[in-house]
């Protein structure tokens, strides 16, 4: 589909041959509450410390563990590392949710090297791992990832979880992470404001009194956050109003109850 | 820019991969342990983590690479130990055409704690027909490990415990990491290396840290404040730590028993090492056997078992006398509760019939 100006697709909407989105009535091009953890990282509010620690250790060659809640921008964290490190085929994000229990981490590190690869048993070298939901990972596979780091095929790790210590991992990868945990902070309401604010470019769409409300309704959690502020934005523009009321929270309200 | 680069290294000096620096073992004699794998005798490494034990193990595969065959199995790698495959893989694809068995290879064995008897058989089995050469065993703690009592013999003396790091060999491994650079004053040293617990992972760790904030400070030389503003939680940690000593002391004693060991070279080594154990921790035996003395006799008021339990030690017979009085009283007083127990539900029932 050809790019449309607003103005134009304001004009054909009035003759139904086109729908807008929501957010297009409101003049922005795109969602401007995604949540997909791959764009938006200016955004990351509060978190330029837990990047720097992060670039330094993938640097210097450690392991890093980042803890924090769900929704909290995790996953958003090491698409940074993706995005920085990527490119040169070093970097590996495993999402070991999804990895099934039986797969071998090898087989994930040589797939860059394709069936010949694998066939002559191609070992990589000096890869950046990055590995999300740790506490899917089974016990065997933090081991092999142990052999790996210790043989330098593997140069760094960098694991997220919502609780350290509730991990599978051995007591010797345990040891060489030692203390190397980082914690990402609880946002204040003062910081949901900043974030909401941040992506609807001051606009008058919320009040900070109600981002505050819908925070507190999201149970602390940025992703929440921000689908909620997505519905009642979308609510309250099919009410056709350019103000989100508390009248549009309706939805969050019920589930509350 | 990182800090190790402002100070021209090109990579982190203080990286704790076993793999990153390959003359690093400060405080170990290698060629000790390079003579006795020469020598066909098998190993046993042992001691806590971060102390060096994967380091030698690398070690030991740089210095036979080309000589030997090497294999190296983890027994928390997941796969099944099956030493029949693992031997035949090593083999060239021309010995296994020909079915000429290799022979004199050297099987390094890590986190051994969770092998059977039986797989511990089979590596013995190998071991005497000549197919490995050496076995070199890698676990934290030789106790925990029940080995058949051929192969304790076949070990013998060659339990080597990876020692604490000292002051001295803290300070010259620093010089190995970093060169003659002025960064870290031996007082500083010092301190890291107290707080470290003797770790050598834990001291690199350390001063990584350390090294990283001060020169981050544009601190090219690491001072008092440093240390304490980034260790801030371990300095804490480790003032509060300090009540509980008793258990420091237990793994002190454990070590000077493996280097006793050592230095008697005597056939009968799982015997002396027992022996040893039981002379070690006279105190708390006595103590547990007086506590569990007390309890027999209070609970099933029996003087038979009394004299039983006695019977070890003259110690405990004086106070036989104290401890019978003491007893007479308690029981009195538990007959009377235990009568009261019972009166007292028995008057609830009368209240409830009426």
């Amino acid at each position: 589909m050809m790019l449309l100006q607003n103005t134009e697709k304001k004009r054909l909407s009035k003759w139904g041959s086109y729908k807008m989105e929501w957010y297009e009535e409101l003049d922005f091009d795109e969602d401007p509450f995604s949540v997909d953890p791959r764009e938006n990282h200016e955004g990351l509010q509060n978190m330029q410390d837990i990047i720097d620690e992060m670039f330094y250790r993938i640097n210097s060659g450690s392991m890093l563990v980042i803890e924090g809640d769900s929704g909290n921008g995790k996953t958003s964290t090491l698409m940074v590392a993706a995005n920085k490190f990527g490119g040169r085929g070093k970097v590996v994000y495993v999402d070991c949710e999804k990895l099934d229990n039986n797969l071998n981490i090898t087989h994930v590190l040589q797939d860059k090297y394709g069936l010949i690869g694998r066939m002559f048993n191609k070992k990589p070298k000096n890869m950046v791992v990055l590995l999300d939901n740790v506490h899917h990972l089974s016990k065997v596979n933090t081991e092999r990832l142990k052999y790996y780091f210790d043989q330098n095929y593997i140069k760094s790790i960098i694991f997220t979880c919502e609780n350290f210590k509730k991990a599978k991992f051995t007591d010797s990868l345990r040891d060489r992470i030692g203390k190397r945990v980082v914690n990402i902070p609880k946002l204040s309401d003062d910081d949901a404001v900043e974030i909401v604010r941040y992506r609807i470019d001051d606009s008058e769409l919320f009040n900070d009194k109600l981002i505050k409300k819908i925070f507190k309704l999201s149970k602390s959690s940025v992703k929440l956050l921000l689908e909620n502020c997505s519905k009642a934005a979308k609510s309250a523009v099919a009410k056709e109003r350019k103000r989100v009321q508390l009248a549009d929270l309706k939805f969050l309200l019920r589930e509350e109850k | 820019m990182i800090w190790y680069k402002k100070l021209g290294f090109h990579n982190n000096p203080f990286s704790i991969k076993p793999a990153a620096f390959q003359r690093d073992m400060v405080a170990y004699d290698l060629e000790y342990i390079f003579e006795k794998i020469d020598n066909a005798e098998m190993i046993f490494l042992e001691g806590e983590y971060g102390t060096g034990k994967t380091t030698i193990l690398k070690n030991i595969i740089n210095y036979f690479r080309g000589k030997h065959k090497i294999i190296y199995y983890s027994f928390n790698s997941g796969k099944e130990f099956d030493l029949k495959n693992l031997v035949h893989g090593a083999n060239s694809l021309l010995r296994r055409v020909t079915g000429i068995k290799e022979r004199d290879m050297i099987l390094l064995l890590d986190e051994v704690e969770s092998m059977t008897k039986k797989q511990a058989d089979s590596v013995l089995k190998y071991y005497q027909s000549g197919i490995l050469q050496t076995v070199v065993f890698v676990n934290p703690d030789y106790e925990k490990i029940n080995l058949p009592e051929d192969l304790k013999l076949y070990l013998g003396d060659n339990v080597i415990c990876t020692v604490e790091l000292n002051l001295d060999e803290a300070t010259e491994l620093i010089t190995e990491r970093i060169g003659d650079i002025d960064l870290f004053p031996s007082k500083i040293i010092k301190q890291i290396f107290d707080l470290s617990k003797k770790n050598p992972r834990r001291f690199l760790e350390y001063c990584e840290d350390v090294a990283r904030y001060a020169v981050d400070m544009s601190d090219y030389k690491v001072e008092e404040y440093h240390v304490e503003t980034v260790l801030e939680d371990v300095i804490a940690n480790s003032k509060q730590k300090k009540v509980a000593t008793p258990k420091k002391k237990v793994v002190e004693q454990k070590k000077k028993v493996i280097e006793q060991k050592k230095l008697k070279v005597s056939e009968s080594e799982p015997v002396d090492l027992e022996a040893v154990d039981v002379k070690e921790e006279p105190e708390q035996k006595t103590r547990s056997k007086k506590f569990k003395v007390n309890k027999l006799l209070d609970g099933k008021k029996d003087p038979l078992g009394a004299i039983e339990a006695n019977d070890d030690e003259p110690k405990i017979e004086i106070k036989e006398l104290n401890t019978d009085e003491k007893i007479e009283v308690q029981d009195v007083e538990e007959t009377k509760s235990v009568e009261n127990d019972e009166e007292v539900p028995e008057y609830k029932v009368f209240v409830f019939d009426d």
